[in-house]
């Protein structure tokens, strides 16, 4: 019964946090509006520079007016391959994309969850939501 | 009455057609725009942001992109009126999106609003990607086309078309890094 509830709580949990991985496009107008973005090391970002190139990199390093990354897999229309290294200044920025978990929803979608769960559980019975797997104790 | 339903037939075609060419490789995002902040820029900074404006809007046209006139955008309008219900009821919902004019239109707009600034600041003009016309020269050639329009000279869609073929000429745009 604890294993059951165990895997019912994390696909949930699961399910939640992947609803609230979310992805906003900026058009950032000065270096300051880039920083306000609150880029950091380990983000995955898409950018198109000023100069017509479209890239997305793992970001390594946020300097004063930079962006320092690692390309990973291209997407459509990208012309740089996976794995090498990329400065871009943020006056060369035009267009970002940056996915993110967002916990506020994260926290707002296992809640609502939860409360329906519990409230199956407590109309229905517990077996009925939680079923017994076969060969459990 | 059979006239009437070939053109009807005919938009909704388009529409859809139209729609199925704007696939956006990204999110696009709609440009602001300019706000009393902007006006304190000085004329490297209204370059800067014209060559990011015009980025922006490189982006939404190179994913297939186009203005719609308002006559489009009624029979779309009025095509999901009918659409969107019926496609509901058979589980199966669907609507026509735009083909992106919302945020071509908007970042068309914040590039000339850039433009205009940069004439009253009386900033040095840039070579464009059109011949023998500077980025200034290239604004006074928009407001001519709207002028025209406005004097009932050209139609919509022509005015949009002319008016697409001049921004998408704007810039000269540099070799990527090495």
């Amino acid at each position: 019964m604890r294993y059951q509830r165990g895997i019912v709580c994390a696909l949930t949990v699961a399910l939640c946090l992947a609803s609230s991985c979310t992805t906003h496009s900026y058009a950032p107008t000065t270096d300051a509006a880039t920083h306000e973005l609150k880029i950091k090391g380990g983000d995955e970002i898409r950018v198109v520079t000023t100069r017509r190139e479209r890239l997305s990199f793992k970001v390594t390093e946020v300097r004063a007016d930079r962006f320092v990354g690692v390309t990973v897999k291209p997407h459509d229309k990208e012309r740089r391959h996976a794995g090498e290294t990329v400065e871009v200044p943020f006056d060369e920025l035009a267009v970002l994309e940056v996915t993110r978990f967002e916990a506020g929803p994260a926290a707002l979608a296992t809640a609502v969850a939860l409360l329906t769960v519990s409230a199956f559980a407590v109309v229905l019975g517990p077996a009925v939501v939680i079923p017994a797997m076969p060969g459990a104790p | 009455m059979k006239h009437p339903a070939r053109a009807s037939s005919a938009a909704a075609l388009g529409l859809a057609l139209a729609a199925c060419s704007y696939q956006p490789s990204m999110q696009h995002p709609k440009l602001p725009a300019l706000v009393p902040i902007d006006m304190t820029m000085d004329c490297p900074q209204i370059d800067l942001a014209i060559d990011r404006a015009d980025t922006v809007r490189w982006l939404i046209r190179d994913d297939g992109a186009g203005l719609e006139t308002s006559a489009h955008r009624s029979a779309r309008y009025t095509a999901n009126f009918l659409l969107i219900p019926v496609s509901v009821l058979s589980l199966n919902p669907f609507y026509l999106p735009d083909s992106g004019h919302a945020v071509l239109d908007a970042a068309d707009g914040r590039i000339r609003e850039l433009l205009q600034l940069k004439r009253e600041r009386g900033c040095a003009p840039r070579a464009t990607a059109q011949p023998e016309l500077d980025d200034l020269a290239l604004l006074g050639e928009l407001e001519a086309v709207q002028a025209d329009y406005g004097a009932g000279r050209v139609d919509e869609e022509q005015m949009l078309k002319q008016r697409t073929k001049l921004m998408d000429g704007l810039r000269l745009v540099p070799s990527p890094r090495a």
